[in-house]
């Protein structure tokens, strides 16, 4: 064998093992089976046919060509029959969507059992004619392929890209996420999200989760008590997936009874990487103020400030507005962070009959009435009636943030809380200082 | 199998050189992809992780021709491959079948 189809051979062995190890990788790490799929497809059969290629190359006889050529002719046109035939079951298993999934266009094409979480609870949240939304009364064979398209007119390619990379001029909310978790924090999130999503025409996503290992976890455990600890673990794990299978469905009476397109997801993992993952893909991110890191019996937990530092924003917690909002604060702490949210305010296009004021936090400067003007003017050109009120007294920041401004807020806007700063004060522990401040709150 | 256009004096070859880098990667990647098997939440993810070592059985099959010096091993990989492509399927129709079946 000459020097040269050598060196070919090997380096060719190479690369298809080296492609077979990542497709593995892939296989074991991906997210969801979807993706997982993809690696093992796509990487694995490029990565074997390689190998093969390299050994034909070496033995150089016709009889390796005509065992090599075949044997990678086959793989590649079986497996993706193969993978697609797993992937359709997979879904009709209902196989759960890694919570960064932007399409789902199969959804109402194909029935759907959703992954059930309590094999003894009777089964709400099955993706079929049951619900008590209309618009999910049509059997798969009945829906007009029209309908399945979204209403919003918005073309394939502009739905498969990320929320964040879509050029908006006029887009409005469109994905809504609520952390669903147990206790009233829990039920405020979910109420206030399912009415957002009903003005706003928002897709709803809920997304459920179990911390299993934290659920687990029993503590110390004296010697020669192993059986009865892992028997409380288990115990303690039963409970948490029970209390999330009530809040779901619990979710999925209060969404189908406002008729808003919604989804449901179920994660088990650490909430704070879940969600940091997902937020990426949703406009906004509703959330309790406290108890989603537990099974919500907590109020004097870390609040939101774990999620503002995993990059999980904007946030909405607080009280849902009772009333029409008429008056939304925009406290602006002069940072580019602040600028994002104001940007971001702007865009979405929330409660667009509001007045917006915008409060520095700070002492009074030039910069800073400069800043506020132009973070009104953004606002007035996205049809906003907007006003810059300059700083917010340093005492009312103290007390109660929202309790001496001259109007009465229903909605507070607060840039840049994830990152302390001059709003470190006001937001020291947004879940305990304002929940009780009787207003929505948005962090951004 | 030992080529007579050798490139070095011990008479290895740069395949030779390559053989066992390219088995330690596909047992590695057999040890993730099975650890994915266990795991696997549902009984998809295992299929996925079944089709991921089939075809890293192929690639076994390839380096042991090419060990051997015989190329009747390429044809056990052919066989690999479609059994592998006929249990995926299999597995398939299994998972939607028992998905769509009343409860």
């Amino acid at each position: 064998m000459n020097g040269i189809l050598d060196a070919a051979a090997a380096v060719l062995m190479l690369l298809g093992a080296g492609f077979v190890l990542v497709a593995a990788i892939g296989v074991a790490r991906l997210p969801d089976i979807f993706i997982r799929m993809h690696a093992a497809t796509k990487a694995g059969v490029v990565g074997v046919g390689l190998l093969l290629l390299g050994v034909a190359l070496s033995f150089d006889e016709a009889g390796a060509w005509v065992r090599v050529l075949p044997a990678i002719v086959f793989l590649i046109v079986t497996t993706p029959i193969a993978a697609h035939a797993l992937a359709r079951a997979a879904y009709c298993a209902g196989a759960q969507l890694w919570p960064g999934t932007f399409a789902d266009e199969l959804s109402e094409v194909i029935p759907r059992r959703v992954q059930r979480l309590d094999a003894g609870r009777p089964q709400a949240d099955e993706r079929e004619p049951a619900s008590a939304d209309p618009a999910r009364q049509k059997t798969a064979s009945e829906v007009d392929p029209m309908t399945i398209l979204p209403f919003d007119g918005r073309s394939t390619a502009e739905r498969h890209m990320p929320a964040t990379m879509r050029t908006r001029p006029d887009t409005g909310l469109r994905r809504l996420l609520v952390g669903l978790a147990p206790g009233d924090a829990g039920r405020i999130a979910i109420d206030q999200a399912v009415r957002l999503a009903r003005e706003t025409g928002a897709e709803l996503v809920g997304l459920s989760m179990v911390d299993v290992p934290a659920a687990r976890r029993v503590g110390a455990v004296p010697l020669g008590a192993m059986h009865y600890a892992r028997r409380l673990s288990e115990h303690r794990l039963h409970e948490a997936r029970d209390k999330a299978a009530d809040v779901v469905s619990a979710f999925e009476v209060a969404a189908a009874a406002a008729g808003v397109r919604y989804e449901v997801r179920h994660e088990e993992g650490d909430p704070r990487t879940l969600l940091a993952d997902a937020s990426g893909s949703f406009d906004l991110v509703a959330m309790p103020a406290y108890g989603w890191e537990s099974d919500g019996a907590e109020p004097n937990g870390p609040g939101l400030d774990p999620l503002l530092a995993a990059g999980v924003r904007p946030l909405l917690t607080g009280t849902p507005a009772r009333r029409e909002v008429r008056h939304v604060l925009l406290v602006h702490d002069l940072s580019q962070r602040a600028g994002q949210t104001v940007r971001w305010f702007g865009q979405t296009r929330l409660w667009p009959n509001a007045t917006i004021h915008v409060a520095g936090i700070g002492e009074a400067k030039p910069t800073m009435d400069a800043t506020l003007e132009e973070a009104a003017a953004y606002l007035g050109a996205h049809g906003y009636a907007a006003e810059a009120i300059g700083p917010m007294p340093q005492s009312s920041v103290a007390a109660d943030p929202l309790a001496d401004l001259p109007f009465r807020c229903d909605v507070a806007i607060i840039a840049n809380a994830g990152s302390g700063g001059r709003l470190q004060r006001l937001q020291a522990d947004p879940g305990r200082r304002l929940r009780d401040a009787r207003c929505t709150l948005v962090l951004g | 199998m030992i080529p007579e256009g050798a490139m070095f004096s011990e008479g290895a070859t740069f395949v030779d050189m390559v053989t066992i880098p390219v088995v330690a990667m596909l047992l590695a990647a057999v040890l993730v992809a099975a650890w994915r098997m266990v795991h696997g939440p549902t009984l998809a993810d295992r299929i996925v992780a079944l089709d991921m070592l089939g075809v890293i059985a192929i690639g076994f099959t390839a380096v042991a021709a090419l060990l051997a010096g015989h190329l009747g091993f390429l044809d056990v990989g052919l066989g690999v491959a479609l059994f592998g492509f006929l249990g995926t399927v299999a597995f398939a129709a299994f998972v939607e079948r028992s998905a769509r079946a009343p409860r």
